[in-house]
This record gives C-alpha cells, sequence and structure tokens, in this order.
C-alpha cells in the first residue's frame, strides 16, 4: 500500500495505490484527518487502489464525517473494480460524493 | 476434495490468505465480479477473527478450507478462539451498511448462507456458501 498527496487547485489529493485492509487502514485515516482537521479539502482518489475492505470504508467514513464537522469538501474519484463493486455493496456510493477524476471535481470546485 | 491453508492472525496475513481464495476460485465457474465479492467476504470473516478473536494479537492462527459441491463451493474459516454464539453472527436489520458492522453486511450480502459449524473441538467454524453461476 502507497499513498502519495499532493495540491490540485483548491484541494489536498490523496492517491491510494495497492490494497487497504485491517492492516494499513487506521494509519490512512489518521493522515486524511490530520488534513482535514487543516481545514483542506479532500480529494481521495481510488484510481490505482486495487482492493479495500471494511476497515477502509469505515476510515473513510470517519474522514467523511470529520470532513463535514469541519465544513471542508470530501470526495471519491476514480472508484473501479473491487474497490467500486464494495461501495455498492455498502450502498456508501450513495453516501459519498463520488466522481469521475480529479478533474472533473478540481476544476468545478 | 479440499484445498486448506493455515495463516497467522497477523493482520500482514490477509494480503497472502486473499490471495489464496483468488487461487482457489479459478478452480470453480465464478464470474470474475463473484470471485472479487467472495475475496472480500473471506477476508472479511479472517479481518474480524483477527480484531474480534485475537483482540489483534499475531500469535493466534487461522485455517481456511475450500471445497466444492455440485453447484457450490464452501469456504470454511477455522480459529481456535473463544466460542462465539449465532447471535454474534445477527445479520444486520436494514440494506444499508453502517459502520461497525460493515464486515458483517458485506459477507451476508455476498455469501448465499451463513452459518457456525458444529464441532467437538475448541474455537470456531464458521461456512460461507457460495453458489456457482
Amino acid at each position: 500500500m502507497n499513498i502519495e498527496i499532493e495540491k490540485y487547485n483548491n484541494y489536498q489529493v490523496i492517491k491510494l495505490y495497492g490494497e487497504v485492509d485491517l492492516s494499513n487502514s487506521r494509519s490512512i485515516k489518521l493522515d486524511i484527518i490530520k488534513l482535514i482537521k487543516s481545514k483542506n479539502n479532500i480529494i481521495v482518489d481510488f484510481t490505482h487502489l486495487q482492493y479495500i475492505d471494511s476497515s477502509g470504508m469505515a476510515s473513510l467514513v470517519e474522514a467523511f464525517n470529520e470532513a463535514k464537522e469541519n465544513d471542508t469538501e470530501f470526495h471519491i474519484v476514480g472508484a473501479n473494480g473491487s474497490p467500486l463493486q464494495v461501495l455498492q455493496l455498502t450502498r456508501l456510493n450513495t453516501v459519498f460524493n463520488l466522481a469521475d477524476s480529479v478533474e472533473v471535481v478540481g476544476n468545478n470546485g | 476434495m479440499s484445498n486448506i491453508k493455515t495463516f497467522s492472525s497477523c493482520t500482514s496475513e490477509l494480503k497472502n490468505i486473499r490471495g489464496f481464495v483468488v487461487d482457489a476460485c479459478r478452480e470453480f465457474p465464478f464470474s470474475e465480479d463473484k470471485v472479487n465479492e467472495i475475496v472480500l467476504a473471506v477476508d472479511e470473516a479472517c479481518a474480524n477473527v483477527i480484531r474480534h478473536g485475537y483482540h489483534m494479537s499475531s500469535k493466534g492462527c487461522l485455517e481456511v478450507e475450500i471445497s466444492s459441491g455440485d453447484d457450490h463451493a464452501l469456504f470454511v474459516i477455522k480459529d481456535v478462539c473463544s466460542q462465539i454464539t449465532g447471535k454474534q453472527l445477527t445479520p444486520p436489520e436494514n440494506d444499508l451498511c453502517e459502520p461497525g458492522g460493515l464486515g458483517l453486511c458485506l459477507i451476508y450480502h455476498v455469501a448465499e448462507t451463513v452459518r457456525l459449524i458444529p464441532h467437538n473441538g475448541k474455537g470456531n467454524w464458521l461456512e460461507l456458501m457460495m453458489k456457482f453461476g
């Protein structure tokens, strides 16, 4: 699992690579919440994410709720394959703000 | 005929468990989407054992046994933790999965049946049945 963070317009983009599971979901959550507490708008990029389990999704729900409390934006982009199936199975696709790409969100925010 | 492998309860083993399940599923007539779902369900069951059964200790072990019948495959996750009750495996009441019960919710969404297999030994044997097609 790798994570890259870069700025795109008014957003901090968190690019997830590889697999998110119980072994690493907590550290990812802490990284994202730290950015939110600094009042950053967040885009989590799933484009290169191959797998995410319920602990990863629960971490993102916590981050999403933290963003609401801090009045910042929280988006997920590029979901495909197994991670998209998990979003659909859990119906979290109806909770999160989903978009196709960083550009779609970043150029309209 | 069954395929059995034992893993430690270290969270880093989850990746190896997923690989074991993917390889086994290649022998069965499952679609790629269904394989993704099965991998997820077995991973969630094993993660629950590590988190709630072994309390994140890496000193325990899990055994994953995969077998098949005419129209289905069985995935049995065996541990040597304190025995759980059927009540702890109660499926979520509403359709929307919520944090805290997401893993169990996913298992019930994916598996045709989820049951604890009675046995004489220590621990729990959780069986997930997946139909072909």
